[in-house]
């Protein structure tokens, strides 16, 4: 690949190429903004529905659910974050992680130990 | 998004990188520098002296002192002397409620004649909390980890070629010498990276992902600390004045049941009331995991009320990737790895901004490009100059100025405003190689403080930072030599 003249590997095509924010359209940039809103909040969202339906339905007790709990939200978050940029349509991605997090949110409320 | 997945990836690594990049620099630097955090406190404290005492004779020396000039306070917390921290220290709430921390001399058992400093805890605290109130510096240090496992993964999809990548340095190429650095950095510490990102997340989600436990103990928080630490036993203070506390009997005990229990924590609850309770809980020790093993006695009688090893296999997980984390237990050269590896980090972070700024500058020179190109001087180069002078602070500040270990940590930020500020005054083609002399002299003037200390624990330290002077004069050489091309 040539960059400025040079022959340059992709890898660091990609790296000077990752932030020119000139070469992204303005619905590009509404994707990226929104799809970092959704990104953040539905993927927080979606492990704090996890991690509490993990206490409800796991037969662990106290602190050992709680620190399983932790360890799979921050591996999890993370790669939500991550796939949430690499879903192509953004209402895919709307519909994916709502319904994860429905699946898993009714899951959690409709568990007796809620309400005790 | 119609762009490819790499260049969605390459996207998003370099914005993460960007937006997390300088308090992750500061969190990489700060970090580095709490693994040797007992050998910074053992520096910063030359009047000590080094051999390591009798921890049992050092724990009632200090509660012997403390009883008299803590006797208000409900708690005294002590963490024994070790053989990297051969000395006392002893945490306590003074008259107006507000915790005070003094360290004790292991001889006299009093913390009179030592030097009031932050030693290592102050890189210590400042890796996680950033000089912010609790709970915010932490949460926002647990979002910053949590950012830095997104920017390794997307570096990871960016630069496939690892194996190619690690093999590649191309000398005096500008931008693409920075980038080969970049992933040369990225790519050999990478299995480092990935994982003290992941358990720093770790250390700290509970304070943003903090959702099982309010569904497990909801507000009952005395059923959350006795699940938490069982072999703690907590009693409420009868009002009947009781003592002296039995703590040469308690220590014996404490010797038979742990062996040894050299920098163990040691709580003492209602040091003069009926219930008084001691604990000791012994974490320091060859495995990985954060092994608890704790024993609580009746301060008065000296009775064990309970003896107590973690195995639940959940929490020993947890506690494991938290060791990982900690490296307490690594011996000297697996530490020497940690270190390394976290300044690598911090040159993977820092040669990233640099090359976003150079290019920002290169293709796109405006007002804001310039002024971040020099913040992003300042700030990096800042840092390490605040913390060079963390270490002159210590040894030159007035031995009993009042407030000195809140001195030396402003001293600190002061440097660093002051080193941003310089960046704004000098000319913009000299900022890489004056930042860099200026923490060459300051490597060099801790380096001679180091020597020249009476009692200072031989001369690693001073060789150290040497070392680290010759670093900064070979990097400010080489940004002089690339500022007199350009000229040319």
């Amino acid at each position: 690949m040539k960059v400025c003249g040079t022959n340059i590997d992709e890898g660091t095509a990609l790296h000077l190429a990752s932030m020119d924010m000139k070469k992204l359209s303005f619905s590009d940039r509404m994707d990226i903004a929104l799809r970092t809103i959704v990104a953040t909040a539905g993927g927080y969202a979606f492990v704090s529905l996890l991690s509490v339906a993990m206490t409800f339905y796991l037969p662990i007790p106290g602190i050992s659910i709680i620190s399983l709990s932790l360890i799979i939200s921050i591996l999890l978050w993370p790669i939500i974050f991550i796939m949430s940029f690499l879903i192509p349509s953004l209402r895919s991605l709307l519909i994916i992680l709502l319904a994860s997090c429905m699946i898993v949110g009714i899951g959690a409320f409709l568990h007796p130990g809620l309400s005790s | 998004m119609k762009k490819g997945i790499r260049i969605i990836t390459a996207w998003l690594h370099g914005w993460v990188g960007l937006l997390a990049g300088w308090l992750l620099f500061v969190i990489a630097i700060s970090g580095s520098l709490s693994v040797w955090r007992p050998e910074i406190d053992t520096w910063a404290l030359p009047e000590l002296s080094m051999e390591h005492p009798d921890p049992s004779t050092s724990a009632e020396a200090a509660i012997h002192w403390l009883s008299i000039h803590a006797s208000k306070s409900p708690r005294w917390f002590l963490t024994l002397p070790g053989p990297r921290a051969p000395f006392t220290k002893a945490d306590w709430q003074d008259d107006n409620g507000h915790f005070v921390r003094h360290i004790f001399d292991p001889v006299t058992g009093t913390p009179d004649h030592v030097r009031d400093t932050m030693g290592g805890e102050f890189f210590f605290r400042l890796h996680f909390e950033l000089q912010m109130p609790y709970p915010w510096g932490r949460i926002l240090a647990a979002l910053l980890a949590l950012l830095m496992l997104v920017s390794l993964l997307t570096g990871v999809i960016v630069h496939r070629r690892f194996f190619r990548d690690a093999f590649t340095f191309r000398f005096h190429k500008g931008q693409r010498s920075w980038l080969d650095a970049h992933n040369l950095a990225g790519v050999a510490a990478l299995p480092f990276h990935f994982f003290i990102s992941f358990t720093g997340a770790l250390t700290l989600a509970i304070m943003i992902f903090p959702w099982s436990l309010q569904s497990v103990y909801g507000q009952d928080m005395s059923r959350l600390f006795n699940d938490f630490t069982p072999g703690f036993i907590e009693r409420p203070a009868t009002g009947t004045k009781a003592g002296p506390l039995k703590i040469h009997e308690i220590m014996q005990e404490a010797q038979a049941r742990l062996g040894d229990y050299s920098g163990a924590l040691m709580t003492i609850a209602n040091p003069f009331d009926q219930n008084a309770v001691v604990t000791i809980d012994s974490t320091d020790g060859p495995e990985v995991a954060v092994h608890h093993h704790t024993l609580s006695f009746d301060g008065i009688t000296g009775k064990i009320l309970a003896d107590r090893i973690e195995t639940r296999p959940a929490v020993v997980l947890y506690n494991s990737l938290y060791g990982l984390h900690m490296a307490h237990f690594a011996p000297v050269w697996i530490r020497l790895g940690y270190f390394v590896s976290g300044l690598m980090l911090a040159f993977v972070i820092a040669s990233g901004l640099h090359l976003w700024m150079a290019k920002k500058l290169r293709t796109a020179p405006s007002a804001t490009s310039i002024f971040m190109g020099r913040l992003n001087t300042g700030i990096t180069g800042g840092c390490l100059a605040g913390f060079l002078s963390f270490f002159l602070a210590n040894r030159l500040l007035p031995l009993h100025m009042a407030n000195r270990a809140e001195m030396e940590i402003r001293i600190v930020f002061i440097v660093w405003l002051l080193t941003i500020i310089g960046m704004f005054i000098r000319p913009h083609h000299r900022l890489w190689h004056e930042v860099f002399l200026a923490n060459c002299i300051l490597s060099a003037a801790v380096a001679a403080c180091s020597l020249i200390s009476p009692g200072c624990s031989g001369y690693m330290p001073a060789s150290l930072a040497l070392l680290f002077s010759s670093l900064f004069l070979v990097a400010a050489l080489y940004g002089r030599s690339n500022t007199l091309k350009a000229a040319r």
